[in-house]
């Protein structure tokens, strides 16, 4: 047998929510509804007139079940150069559930890592500051797939994270020097 | 192409291959149209690869290094088919970056099984439906009940197709292919299997604190062992021995699941030098980041659907389960699990999301019908509901089917 879950939703930003969370999103949340499924951009696009504020209502929605915000989270991605995705992306990498924030680091890196690489590095820095380990993992990884010219800050950040850490941070953060050792 | 479904060794939305016969081999029995697997087999009898099966024997044929050509397509291969085969399973394994499929599959009787597809990830219009994979990818015959096996002369076409950036590309390659044949043992009576087990290969990263030390004791894996358990038990599988086993904490969070060097492809090849059964690998979490800038996160995948199951330490060969409380996840993951180890047993989802639009090929599923326990969406298996987890007889046919069952006499 399986058993109810008691989900702990918290707000995943409050001007966020504020803005969204009146959007109507049944075509985008049956994309999201997989728990394997990884559905293409095309499919957002014609699943709704505007799928990113769709997006973002759900992931504002303290209502809307858990893992589907978290998989909205993500797929706005695919929607970078969207005026409204970066302050959105950053208010969530700043604040609010754990989990979100994890997945807006990721997200962050991978969709705007490319394009503005030093703002995305100001945004995640102070993440590797943070108590919780599962957000300090999140940022080294996402810190570590950017691709950035001239200097490697991002190296030299994480070198000085290294020289503090113990346990599985520092395996991790080994690793990320390495994955990073193969980016540049 | 563009692959419209994503990683579909996943099931991906729905989400899922060369030469001659084994040591011996191909060289016996080439003729003109293709290589033919002849009488050569590596094995018969109880237990091809650490896979007995009380009622059923498996017989496997290898047709290594078979080059794909310009066009990404193999010569024909061909093996015979016993009277009493009960199922038989095609697998290839070839390189990193490459997406497997088969161009044709043709029976005794000139019946084309499988046909040349438009989308080598899925071909939906087949016969017998067959879903292709990255690096390692394993078919199902028949993979439902209106498919019917003849004996005889089987000839098939195994297909490559680079993969490049969410596009893909026929193109030349070398694989492996094998051919595992299960067969029912003299008084088994019937050549439809009506029951049997399936072992499980735990490994852990460490996600959910699971050991293998103290698996045996865990309570969240004994509760989601014994989900699975009642989950299967609607189709007469059962749940065999539990092995467990370490693996690296590297692989905890798992970034990658396609392309080059991806991290879902060497976890699964840490299964390498397993006794027979479902390799199950629990992590914290499974995340993949997409061609176009999007972070995809899942909850659970399978190798392929089927997966290579009688070979373990492919990049296919496995499913990966997140074992973490996550937000709208309690961390609970037995329906997981059998939703992801149905997928490498042969299951395609029931009914696909409406932007696929698709259901499996069984007669007996319900057009979404969600509280089948392979409904694409995962409400149910996510929130936890007593209802989402029903099993029918054709899916339970099409489990039994496979070669890594051990079918009851």
């Amino acid at each position: 047998m399986l058993r109810n879950t008691t989900i702990a939703i918290l707000t995943a930003g409050c001007l966020i929510s504020t803005a969204w969370a009146s959007e109507p999103a049944t075509g985008i949340r049956s994309l999201l509804a997989g728990i394997d499924t990884v559905p293409p951009k095309a499919k957002f696009i014609e699943s709704s007139d505007d799928p990113v504020k769709a997006l973002l209502s759900i992931v504002s929605d303290p209502s809307e079940r858990g893992y589907l915000r978290l998989r909205a989270v993500g797929f706005l991605g695919y929607f970078h150069r969207d005026k409204r995705v970066w302050p959105g992306m950053a208010d969530l990498v700043k604040k609010g559930h754990p989990d979100i924030r994890v997945m807006a680091a990721k997200t962050v890196a991978h969709a705007f890592g490319p394009l503005r690489p030093q703002q995305v590095i100001q945004l995640l820095k102070p993440m590797l500051s943070e108590k919780s380990l599962k957000l300090r993992q999140a940022a080294v990884f996402a810190l570590s797939g950017i691709k950035q010219k001239g200097a490697d800050v991002i190296a030299g950040l994480l070198q000085g994270e290294l020289k503090r850490a113990s346990g599985s941070y520092r395996h991790l953060l080994e690793k990320a020097l390495k994955r990073r050792r193969g980016i540049r | 192409m563009p692959n419209d479904f994503g990683k579909l060794r996943i099931a991906i939305a729905l989400s899922g291959l060369v030469v001659a016969t084994l040591s011996t081999s191909c060289g016996d029995g080439t003729n003109v149209d293709g290589v033919d697997a002849g009488p050569a087999a590596l094995s018969d009898a109880l237990g091809a690869d650490g896979a007995p099966a009380a009622g059923g024997n498996v017989t496997t044929l290898e047709f290594l290094g078979v080059e794909t050509g310009i066009f990404g397509m193999s010569e024909y291969l061909k093996f015979s088919l016993p009277e009493n085969a009960v199922s038989f399973t095609i697998s290839a394994v070839g390189e990193e970056s490459f997406l497997y499929s088969l161009g044709e599959v043709i029976d005794p009787n000139a019946v084309k099984l499988v046909e040349f597809s438009q989308d080598p990830s899925l071909c939906v219009s087949c016969k017998n439906r067959v879903a292709g994979a990255e690096e390692a990818a394993a078919f199902l015959f028949p993979i439902t009940p209106t498919v019917g096996l003849v004996g005889g002369e089987y000839s098939f076409i195994v297909t490559s197709y680079f993969l490049q950036q969410g596009m893909m590309q026929a193109k030349p390659s070398k694989v492996d292919v094998r051919v595992h044949i299960l067969t029912s043992t003299p008084g088994s009576g019937t050549a439809k299997p009506q029951s049997g087990v399936v072992d499980l290969n735990f490994h852990f990263t460490g996600a959910g604190g699971i050991t293998a030390a103290n698996a045996a004791e865990n309570e969240k894996l004994k509760l989601a062992i014994a989900d699975m358990r009642e989950i299967y038990k609607q189709v007469n599988l059962e749940i065999g021995t539990l092995r467990y086993r370490d693996v690296s904490e590297d692989f905890k969070a798992v970034e990658s699941i396609s392309g080059k060097g991806n991290e879902l492809a060497q976890l699964f090849k840490l299964g390498a030098g397993n006794e027979g059964g479902v390799n199950v690998f629990l992590v914290t979490s499974i995340s993949d980041p997409q061609a176009g800038g999007a972070m995809a996160i899942i909850y659970g995948i399978s190798g392929g659907i089927p997966g290579p199951t009688l070979l373990p330490g492919t990049a296919g060969t496995g499913v990966a389960v997140v074992a973490d409380v996550t937000l709208g996840f309690d961390g609970n993951f037995g329906a997981v699990m059998a939703h992801e180890v149905g997928h490498h047993l042969g299951l395609f989802h029931s009914s696909e999301a409406p932007w696929i639009g698709i259901h499996d090929p069984l007669p007996d599923t319900g057009e979404n019908d969600t509280s089948n326990l392979m409904f694409y969406a995962g409400d149910a298996y996510i929130q936890g509901t007593d209802q989402a987890n029903k099993l029918t007889g054709d899916q339970g046919f099409v489990m039994l089917n496979n070669p890594v069952v051990h079918l009851h006499p």
